[in-house]
């Protein structure tokens, strides 16, 4: 029994001096590599917000033109419905 | 965050990071590792982190986590290539011979070491790491309860459940032991 609990002792005690390990230096350049990487590819919330806002503006811009441009075809198709009856509609019997 | 702040947090912290994931892995490049993976975290989420508790504590959690991911990732792998490793997870006895040696124990203790720290394996969460802190780190039990969020007192309940439990284990191993010297 004596036995037994002195080698349960020394197993116990085996790990002392495993206090005072650290990781190579190495490990730090690495981390400082894999922190550049990650900050090259991130934006900040302000570069989010002002690429977030020029593409709104693209966006209205592209609305508006659409729609003018819209109106404007509309504008000039009736115009030419107009002309064309007024042509068809002339009182001179001769001009055809 | 400048880098001049960082090394400062890196350089109070990876000793305790990259020795709580080597009681864990046994395996220095995999500590490494694991070391590497935390402080890239510690960087990113520093801003997440408000204060409530200390810095150490915060990092400590990263670190288990961090570790018990790898570990269940490795053994994920090991899975699909070794069936026995299967039969080892259902509950069988282990195998001490399977058991890998801590690299920064002396020569001459890493046999009894395999032992040990084959035994530290079969503690509960809580119970292994307020024991590893304990008597691997030499902390006391007022800077364990701050780091692992417990009063003293449950601190000390743990410590003295892990204790209990570590000793009928290895009291399980000696005839083991006895058998093969």
């Amino acid at each position: 029994m004596m036995k037994k609990e002195q080698w349960i002792e020394k197993v116990v005690d085996s790990a002392k001096g495993t206090n005072t390990l650290e990781p190579s230096d190495s490990v730090y350049a690495k981390i400082q590599e894999r922190i550049h990487a990650v900050k090259e590819y991130t934006f900040t919330k302000s570069q989010f917000i002002g690429i977030a806002a020029a593409i709104l503006i693209l966006i209205s811009v592209n609305i508006v033109l659409v729609a003018r441009s819209n109106s404007t075809n509309k504008t000039t198709e009736a115009q030419t419905l107009v002309n064309q009856f007024d042509s068809s509609t002339s009182d001179n019997l001769y001009t055809l | 965050m400048t880098d001049k702040d960082f090394l400062e947090i890196y350089g109070q912290n990876k000793g305790l990071v990259f020795r709580l994931a080597l009681s864990y892995v046994r395996n220095i490049e995999e500590a490494e590792d694991i070391t590497q993976e935390v402080f890239v975290k510690v960087f990113e989420k520093l801003s997440q982190f408000k204060g409530n508790s200390q810095l150490k504590t915060w990092i400590y959690k990263i670190t288990t986590t961090t570790t018990l991911d790898f570990i269940k990732a490795k053994k994920r792998k090991k899975r699909f290539g070794i069936v026995r490793s299967l039969f080892q997870d259902d509950g069988q006895a282990m195998d001490i011979r399977d058991s890998s040696s801590h690299p920064g124990v002396q020569f001459e203790n890493q046999e009894l070491s395999k032992y040990l720290f084959a035994a530290i394996d079969q503690l509960a969460e809580p119970q292994r790491t307020a024991y590893y802190f304990s008597q691997v780190e030499g902390m006391g039990n007022i800077e364990i309860a701050q780091i692992m969020e417990k009063s003293v007192g449950a601190t000390e309940s743990l410590l003295q459940r892990a204790k209990l439990n570590l000793k009928s284990q290895l009291g399980d191993f000696y005839d083991e032991y006895r058998r093969n010297t």
